[in-house]
């Protein structure tokens, strides 16, 4: 059983804003006829990646009972999906994307290294706090 | 590893095949022909020691119509029609009126397919120049609605027209043969005319247009009825004539405004004589080529030029550049790209395309020298002046592809009336205009003889090294990205492949083509600017391997279902196979870039600079820019020193620094801009207007666009 861990994690909701402003950029450059890419296989695909990115983030920011290693795994699938949709969105010469996924970056870097930390790895702190309390 | 490579690598993943959609071509056979022997220079005095009937005029009443048959030029003949004048005889032909019609020669205009009729696609405006291009913005933009993605019954549309700036109004003719007129400034309709043509694929794949042709009176008379018309022409051969300030039928052209072309469609008629290119215009005549079927037959309608009155479509004359002894065995080496016109000479210049069938000769050795050649022919009579021929016995399908253009160049301290022909092997022949003798040397090399059973390719091939070819003269080797991604694949096939250098002949086991029949340069030609000097083209890095099949293997896979790049070539002894040299993913085999745009000064045949051009696009990914793009389309020159061009795959039109080749300006527009732009200048404004309309052979992407682009008020 793992307890909550306290604080809040600015990176991940930094993150989760960043998600949700690509999804809406990638459906733009999805729907948009007459941008030179829009319905192609490409941008179908930035769409996908970007809309997981979202519950990624979302679970990351508000699913913080997780155990740790699957807030290690989540984390590491969201870096992945950052690279990906980055490099995709260079391809698509979408510019403002590709912005996103840079900052989406730093965000990332942020939970990473500044973020409470999920799961049972805050445990021995929760029980501190409990002592203290 | 270099940060390109990286992307390449990410990137090559993803591709499927940008340049493959070359290989849509297998099912999109474009608008080519084929060509034949001997390199040979002919000029009108020589025509005695053609044939032994040469200048024994022959009567000819076939087509209903009065006419007499002259042998002309190297094997080629001229059927003198009721509104013509016989090349020999007792008439003395007039001499070709001096000079071009006037309404043509406006440097406000462009008024015909390539701007002017010396195909030199340059326009004197100035307005835009390097220093202000950046500031061009979308002035207009027009949909035809003539446009098809091949979902429905009527098939993709390939749109290629240049719209036409005459007579204070822009003409388009469209892929579904309607005209369109608007206004240039605007873009606001002013007229319609549809000829309601059938939309079926009666001979290409594709519905096909590269536009319309204008022809004006010398003194066109106030509130008279088509002293001004614009033609269309339509696949099914029909040629429309209709008044150019109200879009009415010219009752007068033709049978009230049309003329069946395919009435003259006598020998072997397997399909329609296509009217894809709208006619040259000159001295208040028409002159017609054609479009056919590739690959399928070898028996096919033989290659003809067409002469017509402007005003009342009657024939003039015919040119046939086979003899008539071959038509049962062989056929096209027709002129399917447009022409170029000298109107001070009153000589034009056809690019004659390789005869029937493209990449077997077995049946067909003996020669042809007009096949696959640039031929001068008199616009009056329709005699050959002189003829040079390209590549003698074409096995390759290396069409004369595009109009020479015509300019003249200083030379050692002399003016020499030049022309430049590019073609599909990637030469530029820099020849006299007025001779046909080669200004910059061309050279008769020995190249690789045929291993086909029946075949009998040429011993030597003409060769030009200055001005540079516009591609390399070996191919570009392996891709280690392609190869690594096919672990070894495009080695392996390489290994497995006959290539000798240029002019490989097609092989049972294989032959690796490079340049292949895409080019090379392509059907849209270069452009100069006459002031400078300098000649300019975009061109094709492409390899495609030729695969000859025994008839009996060819008719068990035809049984067996499998179509996908093979061609009967008739009844012959071997049908064919093409192919793209891709890999498993789609990934070119061989090395980019895979087209570039090109620079020469003309005065000493030097490549003042070769860059790759436009980006390869797939699954909406754009590729590095060094890979360039396989290009379809061709380049305009302003007298300010810019180059406008659309022809890549990645559906931009771009506007690109003359001196140095740098990219100035690009805009994105709805599908690859396959056809060159307009510039024209309207109430003191400069506008550069793009056709777009796409071409499967790119990209699975069409469009009915028109825009329009100038400096803002």
């Amino acid at each position: 059983m793992t307890s909550k861990p306290q604080g809040t994690v600015y990176g991940a909701w930094l993150l989760l804003a960043i998600s949700a402003i690509s999804l809406i950029l990638a459906a733009v450059a999805t729907f948009n006829e007459g941008n030179g890419i829009a319905y192609t296989p490409g941008t179908y695909l930035v769409l996908i990646s970007t809309a997981l990115m979202l519950l990624g983030s979302l679970l990351l920011a508000l699913a913080r009972g997780m155990p740790r290693w699957l807030g290690g795994l989540l984390t590491f699938l969201l870096l992945l999906d950052l690279l990906g949709t980055g490099l995709a969105a260079y391809l698509l010469q979408a510019e403002w994307l590709l912005g996103c996924m840079g900052v989406g970056l730093v965000a990332w870097l942020i939970h990473v290294v500044a973020d409470p930390a999920t799961g049972k790895r805050n445990q021995p702190m929760t029980q501190r706090q409990e002592a203290a309390s | 590893m270099k940060h390109q490579d990286v992307i390449a690598i990410f990137a090559s993943l993803l591709l499927a095949g940008a340049i493959g959609y070359v290989q849509a071509q297998e099912d999109t056979s474009t608008e080519e022909e084929g060509g034949q022997p001997q390199g040979i220079t002919e000029t009108q005095d020589d025509e005695s020691e053609q044939d032994a009937s040469g200048g024994e005029a022959q009567t000819d009443q076939d087509d209903g119509e009065d006419s007499t048959v002259t042998p002309t030029g190297p094997g080629g003949r001229v059927e003198t029609g009721p509104a013509g004048q016989s090349p020999s005889g007792g008439d003395q032909p007039e001499p070709p009126r001096q000079g071009p019609d006037a309404w043509m020669e406006s440097a406000d205009s462009w008024a015909t397919f390539n701007g002017d009729l010396r195909a030199q696609k340059y326009s004197p405006a100035d307005q835009i120049t390097p220093e202000n291009v950046g500031e061009l913005e979308q002035a207009w933009e027009y949909h035809t609605g003539d446009v098809a993605d091949g979902s429905d019954e009527v098939p993709m549309s390939v749109w290629s027209a240049t719209p036409l700036f005459v007579n204070d109004t822009l003409y388009l003719g469209t892929p579904f043969y309607r005209i369109i007129a608007l206004d240039p400034g605007s873009g606001e309709e002013k007229w319609i005319f549809d000829p309601e043509a059938p939309l079926e694929a009666l001979t290409q794949p594709n519905m096909k247009g590269r536009g319309v042709a204008y022809w004006e009176a010398d003194e066109p008379q106030a509130g008279e009825a088509c002293q001004k018309m614009v033609y269309v022409g339509t696949m099914d051969a029909k040629l429309y004539g209709v008044d150019a300030d109200t879009g009415e039928r010219c009752a007068d052209f033709g049978d009230n405004g049309m003329v069946d072309v395919n009435q003259w469609n006598t020998v072997n008629d397997k399909w329609p004589l296509s009217l894809f290119q709208p006619p040259t215009v000159y001295n208040d005549t028409l002159f017609l080529g054609w479009a056919g079927k590739d690959w399928t037959d070898a028996v096919a309608p033989p290659g003809t030029v067409f002469a017509l009155d402007a005003r009342t479509g009657e024939r003039k004359w015919t040119f046939h550049a086979l003899p008539e002894e071959v038509v049962d065995r062989t056929g096209t080496a027709n002129v399917w790209a447009s022409m170029s016109l000298d109107p001070e000479s009153g000589l034009l210049y056809i690019p004659i395309s390789s005869p029937s069938p493209n990449y077997y000769g077995g049946e067909r050795t003996e020669e042809l020298p007009l096949a696959t050649s640039v031929t001068a022919l008199n616009t009056e009579t329709g005699e050959v002046v002189w003829s040079r021929q390209l590549v003698h016995h074409d096995i390759w399908d290396y069409d004369t592809v595009a109009p020479p253009t015509l300019v003249d160049i200083e030379k050692d301290g002399e003016t020499v009336p030049a022309l430049v022909q590019p073609s599909k092997q990637g030469f530029l022949f820099v020849l006299n205009r007025e001779t046909g003798e080669p200004v910059y040397p061309i050279e008769e090399r020995e190249v690789p003889a045929s291993d086909a059973e029946g075949e009998q390719a040429s011993p030597t091939q003409p060769f030009v090294d200055v001005p540079e070819p516009v591609v390399p003269d070996e191919w570009p080797g392996i891709s280690r990205i392609a190869d690594i991604v096919g672990l070894g694949e495009c080695s392996r096939k390489a290994e497995g492949l006959r290539y000798e250098g240029r002019f490989t002949p097609p092989s049972v086991e294989g032959t690796l083509a490079y340049p292949p029949t895409t080019g090379g340069s392509q059907w849209g030609g270069g452009a100069v600017d006459p002031e400078r000097g300098v000649f300019v083209i975009n061109s094709n890095s492409v390899v495609q391997i030729y695969r000859l099949i025994p008839r009996d293997e060819y008719q068990q896979l035809e049984q067996s279902g499998e179509t996908g790049g093979y061609y009967a070539q008739g009844d012959t002894a071997y049908g064919f196979q093409l192919e793209t040299f891709l890999n498993w993913a789609g990934m070119p085999c061989w090395k980019p870039p895979y087209g570039t745009l090109a620079a020469y000064d003309l005065s000493t045949g030097e490549r003042l600079w070769n860059e790759p051009f436009g980006q390869v696009q797939k699954h909406g990914f754009y590729m590095p820019e060094s890979w360039g793009s396989v290009t379809i389309g061709a380049p305009v020159i302003t007298r300010s020193g810019l180059i406008f061009i659309g022809a890549s795959m990645d559906s931009r039109v771009r506007a690109i620094d003359l001196e140095s080749g740098e990219v100035l300006w690009k805009h994105l527009v709805d599908a690859p801009a396959v056809s060159m732009p307009a510039v024209y200048t309207y109430e003191g404004k400069q506008y550069v207007t793009f056709a777009v309309g796409g071409n499967s052979i790119l990209l699975p992407k069409v469009s009915d666009q028109v825009v329009s682009f100038a400096l803002p008020d």
